[in-house]
């Protein structure tokens, strides 16, 4: 994984966050924030995809198992779905994603699925700071430095 | 927090054993099995047949089950034959849970007796985990087929899968 969840100069815990957003919607939304020079954190990789439908609770995991701290998944709100309703679907694997790292000692609070728009800049952003700091308190990934 | 089993602390570290877990789901999730059930999970729930508590209780009752079932067939393709109170110590399942396992998997013919240990029978894997997976993957019906193929020898010898193998 390109970047690496790191300690702060004042000893405190840089979470790695990898958010999975839509193309059509929310990718749109963290690129109105770029272009609002609103400010978020830059603990956050973004991977575009077509459709929240199209993330894999194998690429979830896989990014915990390479070290992510936190993954968000962002999709169009219930009923804005390009693919009509693809966000639905991952809505129900989000469920089952959480359920999963439950049952094998994972927090279930390092996975969230958030709906964001085109036109949710702010929202984007805030939800980014929001997300930074729960994962922070959580702590680090305990399989952080493993496979690369 | 609810979950699986904890193996005895020493025997392996915290990441390590989160490791193997987080493989093992990695496994399930693959698996076409626990792919079925997710990918029509949602129109069950809508169609009134199931509801959304219910199926949430099915799906947690399978992920857990194939989770424990992929850790049992990753630690013996890493060790080797292993018996039931081995795999139980290094899964951290329960030696009721591991039997049962290992029972359902040797029915369907993905584990295979293999010699003894200290009195228990030691069981291998019938081929790679990847080999298994890809095969479970051409169609569900698969393991159903193959099983009925090994256990009653169609399409004549009797031999089938073993006598294309060989």
């Amino acid at each position: 994984m390109a970047g690496r969840s790191r300690q702060g100069s004042s000893g405190d815990f840089e979470p790695l966050i990898v958010a999975f957003c839509c193309n059509w919607c929310s990718y749109a939304g963290a690129d109105l924030a770029g272009t609002s020079r609103l400010e978020y954190p830059t603990n956050v990789r973004i991977i575009r995809v077509m459709c929240s439908g199209r993330v894999d609770p194998v690429f979830v995991l896989e990014a915990f198992k390479r070290g992510a701290d936190g993954v968000l998944l962002t999709g169009c709100h219930p009923g804005d779905c390009h693919y009509i309703d693809g966000n639905m679907k991952a809505e129900m694997r989000a469920r089952y994603i959480k359920m999963c790292l439950e049952e094998i000692g994972l927090e279930p609070e390092r996975f969230r699925l958030e709906w964001v728009s085109a036109s949710e800049g702010v929202r984007f952003a805030q939800l980014i700071k929001e997300f930074t700091e729960t994962v922070r308190k959580i702590g680090p990934n305990p399989l952080k430095g493993g496979e690369t | 927090m609810r979950g699986l089993a904890r193996p005895a602390v020493g025997e392996m570290g915290e990441a390590q054993e989160l490791k193997k877990k987080l493989q093992a789901a990695i496994d399930a999730f693959r698996d076409e099995r626990i792919r079925w059930f997710v990918g029509k999970s949602r129109s069950l729930v809508d169609s009134g047949l199931v509801s959304l508590e219910k199926m949430d209780e099915l799906v947690r009752y399978l992920l857990r089950d194939e989770i424990e079932r992929h850790l049992i067939m990753r630690e013996i393709e890493t060790n080797g034959p292993l018996t039931v109170p081995e795999l139980a110590q290094r899964t951290g399942v329960s030696p009721e849970r591991v039997e049962e396992h290992v029972k359902v998997l040797c029915v369907v013919g993905e584990l295979i007796p293999s010699g003894e240990k200290e009195g228990s029978t030691a069981y291998a894997l019938r081929a790679p985990v990847d080999e298994i997976m890809k095969e479970r993957r051409i169609c569900p019906c698969e393991t159903v087929v193959a099983l009925l193929h090994r256990l009653l020898g169609l399409w004549g010898g009797g031999g089938g899968r073993e006598k294309q193998a060989g």
